[in-house]
């Protein structure tokens, strides 16, 4: 099933500056891909179009079938809810505890066994001693997994990551990718943005899809 | 989206900002305060003066002396006057027995005199429409000018002192609050601001997340009205109490916690704005 299409999408942020250029790929339920390309190839772009913070100028990007610009703001809401996004800049709360980031989440969607979720999810990505610890007290690589957290807490059905292997070395990097290969393995999609291309023989089922200046240059 | 949440952002959000959140509480608390029992004196002083007005009142001390038809003279013509409600005599005894009832921490000074010291003298009460017009100034000027009349006195003196303070005490009342609402909006704008900045961020996140932000907006608003209610609430209580023992109305003084909260509603509408 296509959960993600998009069909000649150009985006332009000014005359002179076209983000992407007829850029068409699909992404089925359960995929693991990998946006590749150089900083400012237009993979964040790619990003911010799939959880609708951007929509094209010319050309269609499809959730489940349904054009995003053809969304209302309520539907827009509805479906950022069944992604978990691993934002570039974290966006995590570097004024709460680690236990708070995961909390404020799942509180925000409702959630009632809050506790063993937490515990759960921070012992998945392996900071679970720091549970109590003030998120801007944390290493780059703990921040990575605490960003990882809060994106999987809710079992999302897709994943998105914006460059979660930037500034951390490859062994952190290397744990990253196992944690979301493990989040794949339950059926969940997972796009990752990133630049590192070493780290793609690490996984063996993949998608890449390779962009620079806005288009797609390779794709296997 | 879960009530939980919202209670729990309302707690950070009190930890976050206490130390501002305390001073907008005490700014609005102590001038609160102030405005209360100000308004309050200059009310019972405008009080008092209605009362003083409910009655013109005068006394003509007449000279030691003054034969006993002259004040049957003066008594009649006093009866006659269309302006005079009611005339009373007091004489030497009367107006003895009268200081010792009224002033009885004074009676020994009275034994310094050989004879009794007190005048003999008239009590006047007239119509109020005298006072109203102000026209008992100049009777009193045309009793003062009869034969034997020591000295008049009317409580007219009074109303005219008490007018005086009372001007004085609204338009530096008006001075002050013009002053002070100049002064208190943009500080009061300023400490809503840094409260609710501090939380902008989470609205992106909130909507990045797929949640909608404006019942987190509420919650930040609300956060962020506490001190002002809290306040406006115990001046509320202060205000109750004043109007329930003070010897005047004290509804007027309610206006001043809705004040409060109508200030801080119009800031915080204001500072919402990213």
């Amino acid at each position: 099933m296509t959960q993600i299409e998009f069909k000649n999408v150009c985006k332009r942020f000014s005359e002179k500056r076209v983000a992407l250029y007829d850029v068409n790929f699909k992404v089925k339920k359960g995929d693991f891909v990998f946006l590749v390309g150089k900083t400012g190839a237009g993979k964040t772009t790619v990003l911010r179009h799939i959880y609708m913070e951007l929509f094209p100028d010319e050309g269609d990007v499809l959730w489940e079938g349904i054009s995003t610009r053809k969304m209302r703001k309520s539907e827009i809401l509805k479906v950022r809810r069944k992604m978990g996004i691993i934002f570039q800049d974290l966006k995590l709360l570097l004024n709460r505890t680690v236990s708070e980031n995961i909390e404020f989440v799942l509180r925000l969607s409702g959630e009632k066994e809050v506790k063993p979720r937490i515990w759960q999810v921070l012992h998945n990505v392996g900071i679970v001693g720091e549970a109590q610890v003030i998120a801007g007290e944390l290493s780059r690589g703990e921040l990575q997994r605490l960003a990882v957290a809060r994106a999987i807490v809710t079992s999302p059905e897709i994943l998105l990551a914006d460059e979660p292997f930037g500034n951390i070395n490859k062994d952190d990097a290397i744990e990253i990718l196992k944690i979301l290969m493990n989040f794949n393995s339950s059926g969940s999609t997972v796009i990752i943005a990133t630049h590192n291309v070493e780290l793609l023989g690490e996984v063996k089922k993949k998608r890449v899809i390779e962009i620079d200046e806005g288009r797609i240059i390779n794709e296997y | 989206m879960s009530t939980r949440f919202y209670l729990n952002e309302l707690a950070y959000l009190w930890k976050r900002s206490r130390v501002e959140i305390n001073f907008l509480f005490l700014l609005f608390f102590l001038s609160g305060l102030f405005f209360t029992l100000y308004l309050s004196g200059y009310t019972y002083l405008a009080n008092l003066r209605s009362k003083v007005y409910e009655t013109a009142f005068c006394k003509v001390f007449l000279q030691e002396g003054v034969p006993d038809d002259y004040i049957v003279f003066l008594k009649d013509f006093f009866e006659k006057d269309p302006d005079v409600k009611d005339v009373r005599f007091v004489d030497k005894e009367s107006a003895l027995k009268e200081f010792k009832s009224r002033f009885p921490r004074y009676e020994e000074l009275l034994k310094l005199f050989k004879e009794n010291p007190l005048p003999i003298n008239f009590e006047l009460k007239f119509k109020n429409e005298l006072l109203k017009r102000r026209s008992l100034e100049e009777k009193l000027e045309f009793f003062s000018q009869f034969p034997y009349v020591e000295t008049v006195q009317s409580n007219y003196d009074f109303v005219l002192r008490l007018d005086r303070i009372i001007n004085t005490l609204f338009f530096v009342a008006v001075f002050l609050f013009v002053f002070f609402t100049v002064i208190f909006i943009p500080i009061l704008s300023s400490i809503t601001r840094t409260i609710l900045q501090k939380e902008f961020h989470l609205f992106e996140l909130i909507e990045l997340l797929g949640y909608d932000t404006k019942k987190a907006i509420w919650t930040i608003g609300i956060a962020a009205f506490i001190p002002a209610f809290i306040a406006s609430l115990i001046l509320a209580g202060i205000t109750l109490i004043i109007d329930s023992v003070a010897p005047f109305s004290g509804k007027l003084l309610y206006a001043i916690p809705l004040f409060i909260l109508f200030i801080q509603l119009l800031v915080l509408v204001d500072s919402t704005k990213p």
